[in-house]
């Protein structure tokens, strides 16, 4: 919000205090002032008045004027550009010397003719647009005929002598969206004096209007009348103290209104009295009806919305906007005044619903003092007096359930210094709260406190601490080491062997990333193997870049490894773990893995491309990590219809039956779908949930053989379609328990080898962990080996 | 022969082995000199074996040791030659498979963690030192956990400050990683809670410089018996030194969270400026980095706790804010774009 300087002052005693101490103050007090700035800049400037006008040669606007800065300054010539100038026209000169916002004013010679100094606009001394008239946005500033000529205070004089301060409240604070509150704030952080407003009461006639509620939901309405006000522009003292506050100016009684409540916080509203069918007016929540606001927009009004009625129909949705049809406009001479109060959630709800927000219901929402209406209507009734030749004001008539009783608070010094880890005494306390303007009794050091109406921050003993650490500051704090329970700390299980995964994919080269889990339609519905889940939807998404809570992250990361592709970085290993959601309540974690391009191996020396080959390695090194033994999962080739992964170059991994995994190469056509022209690219997606669930068993020690071990090599001619580990599986259930393992070593297949078939060499090892083995045995079980290979694969043996 | 002449026979015989210059020559010269029709083998040993033959007894033993003497004389003069020769040999023959030094070495780097990650990991590891549990939370999220047990009821305004993605009338993505306090004090009321939770937050904001719908943020929570403000102050203190290191002051600003009171915005120094105020900072000296406070009565309450026994303090703080403030990242997208030449420019800094 903006604050005007000048308005606070006229609350406080400030005196000595320039706008940077007042922002320290504040800061520190935790009102954030972000800045301040003056309304408006000039410093050599003068009231003139023009005497005489001429037209330049040569030109079809600029005149010739002579001016009149005054006796002490004398008579100047002035080029001028401004269609308003004309002779007895009281103005403003910046003289020779004069800074500006838009730079220093010059002696010059426009078209041969020397000008000394310049007629100002409003605009030139720094107003913004949005708060001129069309006429002095075009034009230099016309003042009255009894301007005093040659008065160089001008600033002062147009009441531009202004700061503005842009402060940021927080919810706690939103008291102090009241001019009067954040003086009073002021005072006690500062220790100054308030400055109190003394009203009269103007009631000069007992009005026959009614108000009453019929709704819980609007505790309390008062109503003034006033009757014979004159609409017409503001004085500039109004005006610009409502431009100081970023209000801009509309005629007296709009202004007044919004006036009144930035000095009280209080939102008012004014009915044209002559446009409602009766004199009562009753707030409600059961209408239901199309509703026709200030701004020319219908609005469906519906049960539980408050709504001020007069004969049903709906005068004002409470809180948020009046109605067009009660208006108060040019030719409005009675008007009715409502200060009313309403309960928050009800405007939040309604102002949301409606997507209609105002300066009221947004202070209605942040919450107002319910007990000031009496003071509201009196401030307004003596500005509309004053400002508007209001002649008859009305007494007030007040409808409230409010209860006029102090919120009490009971707390103790104690309480205070242990949550505050603070050593203050009594009267400290006593002090601040003193200052706070909050009503003290104490008993030994028990304190009994009365809290304001308008300070709708403090509720409890808590909200005590906070108030006086606010004020004494954070330096009172002792110094106090914490330990806190003795225990040992640390990460779940799962959560280590996570990071034990990672430092594994790291530790081979792999960069981590990170994501948005929110995604679009397209990538929700790409890659996803491991589930067939609708995703969650977001109910009002920012962007349809972000609609979807992803299932799957494959394609994500595919998108920064093609951002990468994109911005010269051609060769990628890309990991991301990260928790997706199959819905509302089922959470998997994943780990996703992108490979671009290939393997420095030894720089550009020695590279080796990624392939099929290099996820199955991570894979395998990853269940090795977590003991998972290979003879616990499976990995079968990926049948699926997408066009996503390589047919022949793809996996699944199944961990008990459940498919925990996919993996394998970029379906080729696809990866001008991602940017990467004719690169390989290898993906992996795993269910880390599923493969961290499956428990390991303890180690033990098992005796070394002290026996040599036999390796014998066999040269295999395999059909294209025998898969090794099909041969693998033949071979270690041939039923010898000296087999120990089965390794293969070289892969051939091209001439010397018939088509659809290929040659594979392995290493069978024979070992017996009670004796040496002999010859003959091995040759037994080899013959066994070979017979079932040809049995049961159709292999035969080469060489 | 005489024996003079057998010596002197042998002395130039040494002096020929000593000459060869590599061991074709000293092959030659065994060949020509040690062979069997050799003037050494034939003539100067055989005329010796004669004399032994026909000496007398007593002799002959003598005589005996006077050819061995001889023999293994040039022998072992031969044979050292050779070995000398061979080791020459050898490091000339290595010398040919010398390599360029210089060359890059076989790729054993290790790969880079998003920095996020990277301070994510080092604050982890800097509270579960101090003996704190890292919990996590659901990221779907109920308005109840949320908000509602965090003292930000239906309606409150202070939801208005962050504006949240909703799945339905109830159920959200986390704003903060908060509902894991009361998620965990729920578990088991009235116990003392040390813990902290990282995780992932989004927030109804559209991505600029400074904003991101997605961010990650981690949760503090200590609650026991008579936990302050300087419980909060010391934790604190030595948190911001281990991050942005032991020269930073704190400075704590008054502030509103409405699940503490008193609440607190933590601004360290400006690394920049040191606090003098600079660019940096807006002339403040000072950076906000996180927000804190004493656990506000109604949470503990809430929570299973009673209020008047326990106290506690909490704190959160933004990961990307800290690793932009640490590395002077200017674009808090850059941590979600994973550009390869970002990520390694980070890894472990090692400092004390």
């Amino acid at each position: 919000m903006q604050v005007s300087d000048k308005l606070l002052r006229r609350f406080v005693d400030l005196d000595g205090l320039n706008p940077e101490d007042i922002k320290n103050i504040l800061c520190e007090g935790g009102i954030e002032v972000t800045g301040y700035r003056p309304l408006a800049q000039g410093d050599k400037l003068v009231i003139a008045k023009i005497l005489e006008v001429h037209p330049v040669e040569g030109s079809d606007h600029l005149h010739y004027l002579k001016v009149d800065e005054g006796n002490k300054l004398g008579t100047f010539d002035v080029v001028c550009g401004a269609p308003n100038v004309r002779v007895g026209l009281n103005t403003v000169v910046a003289r020779v010397g004069c800074s500006l916002k838009d730079g220093k004013i010059n002696e010059a010679k426009i078209m041969g003719l020397k000008s000394f100094g310049m007629c100002c606009s409003y605009k030139e001394l720094g107003i913004e647009h949005k708060y001129l008239t069309d006429e002095e946005n075009a034009g230099i500033i016309e003042l009255d005929e009894d301007a005093p000529i040659g008065e160089e205070e001008v600033l002062k004089y147009l009441c531009l002598d202004d700061f503005i301060y842009d402060i940021e409240l927080l919810p706690s604070r939103s008291y102090c969206l009241s001019i009067i509150n954040l003086a009073k704030e002021l005072a006690a952080l500062a220790n100054r004096k308030i400055k109190d407003l003394k009203i009269d009461d103007l009631t000069n006639f007992k009005t026959d209007f009614v108000v009453s509620s019929e709704t819980d939901k609007c505790p309390q309405l008062a109503i003034r009348i006033v009757n014979g006000v004159k609409v017409k522009p503001s004085p500039r003292e109004l005006r610009f103290a409502l431009l100081a506050s970023g209000y801009r100016s509309i005629n007296n009684i709009v202004d007044i209104g919004n006036y009144v409540m930035l000095l009280t916080g209080q939102p008012l509203h004014m009915y044209d009295l002559d446009k409602l069918h009766s004199h009562a007016l009753i707030a409600r929540d059961d209408i239901e009806e199309d509703f026709v606001a200030l701004n020319d927009n219908h609005y469906e009004v519906k049960k539980g919305d408050i709504c001020i009625t007069n004969d049903g129909k709906t005068m004002c949705l409470g809180g948020i906007m009046g109605a067009k049809c009660c208006a108060v406009d040019e030719k409005t001479q009675n008007i009715a005044i409502e200060s009313a109060s309403f309960y928050h959630a009800s405007i939040r709800h309604t102002s949301r619903r409606l997507g209609l927000a105002s300066e009221s219901s947004t202070r209605f929402i942040k919450g107002t003092n319910h007990f000031q209406s009496q003071f509201v209507l009196d401030l307004v009734a003596s500005l509309v007096q004053k400002l508007a030749d209001a002649n008859k004001i009305s007494n007030i008539v007040s409808y409230t359930t409010e209860k006029d009783e102090l919120t009490a608070i009971d707390t103790t010094l104690s309480y205070i210094n242990n949550r505050l880890a603070t050593n203050l005494r009594l009267e400290e306390v006593l002090d601040i709260l003193k200052r706070e303007s909050l009503g003290v009794e104490t008993e030994g050091e028990k304190l009994h406190i009365e809290v304001p109406h308008y300070r709708l921050d403090l509720k409890e003993p808590c909200d005590i601490s906070e108030e006086i650490i606010r004020f004494v500051g954070f330096s009172r704090v002792k110094e106090e080491e914490f330990k806190g329970p003795e225990r040992v700390g640390g990460v779940s299980l799962e959560e280590k062997k996570i990071n034990d995964i990672r430092n594994l994919l790291l530790g081979r080269g792999l960069d981590e990333c990170i994501t948005y889990s929110l995604v679009d339609a397209k990538k929700k519905d790409s890659w996803s193997y491991l589930n067939d889940w609708q995703p969650v939807k977001l109910l009002h998404p920012l962007t349809d870049k972000h609609e979807y809570i992803r299932t799957n992250v494959l394609p994500s990361l595919l998108e920064s490894a093609s951002y990468n592709y994109t911005h010269q970085n051609k060769d990628l290993a890309l990991f991301e773990v990260s928790d997706v959601y199959l819905d509302e309540n089922t959470k998997e974690t994943r780990l996703a893995v992108v490979l671009v391009g290939k393997e420095e191996l030894q720089s550009k020396m020695d590279v080796r491309p990624y392939s099929y080959f290099t996820v199955k390695g991570y894979l395998e090194a990853i269940l090795d990590l977590l003991h998972i033994d290979s003879s616990r999962y499976q990995i079968e080739r990926l049948v699926s219809d997408k066009k996503e992964f390589h047919p022949g170059r793809s996996a699944a991994i199944k961990l008990n039956k459940r498919l925990v995994g996919v993996l394998g190469e970029m379906y080729p056509r696809l990866r001008k779908d991602y940017d990467f022209g004719k690169e390989n690219i290898v993906v992996m997606e795993l269910n880390l949930s599923a493969i961290l669930e499956v428990m390991t068993s303890p180690i033990t020690f098992k005796e070394i053989n002290k026996f040599p071990v036999v390796k014998r090599d066999l040269a295999l001619l395999v059909k294209d379609d025998v898969t090794y580990q099909m041969i693998k599986k033949v071979i270690k259930t041939s039923g010898h328990q000296i087999i120990l393992d089965v390794e293969p070593f070289d892969l051939y297949f091209g001439e010397g080898v018939a088509n659809g078939y290929h040659s594979l060499a392995i290493t069978i090892t024979y070992g017996d962990n009670k004796k040496t083995l002999v010859d003959e045995e091995v040759n037994r079980v080899e013959n066994d080996i070979k017979y079932a290979l040809r049995k049961e694969l159709g292999i035969e043996l080469r060489g | 022969m005489e024996r003079a002449e057998i010596l002197s026979l042998l002395a130039s015989i040494k002096e020929k082995i000593d000459v060869a210059k590599d061991m074709k020559e000293l092959i030659e010269v065994k060949n020509s000199e040690l062979g069997k029709k050799s003037k050494f083998m034939s003539e100067a040993l055989e005329s010796l074996n004669q004399l032994i033959r026909t000496a007398p007894v007593e002799e002959k033993k003598a005589l005996g040791a006077f050819i061995n003497e001889v023999k293994n004389d040039v022998l072992s003069h031969y044979e050292n030659k050779e070995r000398v020769l061979r080791e020459e040999q050898e490091k000339a023959s290595l010398l040919a498979e010398q390599i360029d030094i210089s060359l890059p070495g076989e790729n054993f780097y290790k790969g880079h963690k998003n920095p996020l990650y990277l301070i994510r990991d080092e604050i982890i590891s800097f509270f579960t030192d101090l003996g704190y549990d890292v919990y996590s939370g659901p990221e779907i999220e109920n308005d109840h956990y949320n908000f509602e047990l965090l003292n930000t009821p239906k309606d409150h305004p202070a939801r208005d400050m962050q504006d949240s993605f909703y799945i339905d009338e109830r159920t959200l993505l986390r704003t903060h990683t908060s509902p894991v306090q009361a998620r965990t004090m729920l578990k088991h009321p009235n116990t003392p809670v040390k813990m902290i939770a990282p995780g992932k937050t989004f927030r109804r904001d559209d991505d600029d410089l400074t904003h991101s719908h997605q961010f990650m943020q981690i949760e503090c929570l200590v609650v026991d018996e008579g936990i302050n403000l300087a419980h909060l102050k010391s934790t604190l203190e030595k948190f911001m030194h281990k991050i942005f290191g032991p020269k930073r002051t704190i400075k704590f600003v008054p502030s509103y969270f409405p699940f503490t009171e008193p609440s607190f915005e933590v601004n360290v120094s400006c690394a920049h400026c040191h606090g003098k105020g600079c660019n940096m900072c807006k002339g403040t000296g000072f950076i906000e980095v996180l927000g804190a406070g004493m656990v506000h009565p109604n949470v503990l309450r809430m929570c299973g706790y009673d209020e008047h026994r326990f106290s506690g303090f909490a704190f959160g703080v933004g990961v990307e804010r800290l690793a932009m403030l640490r590395y002077g990242i200017d674009d808090i997208r850059r941590f979600y774009q994973n550009d390869v030449r970002f990520l390694k420019q980070f890894q472990e800094e090692y400092r004390k």
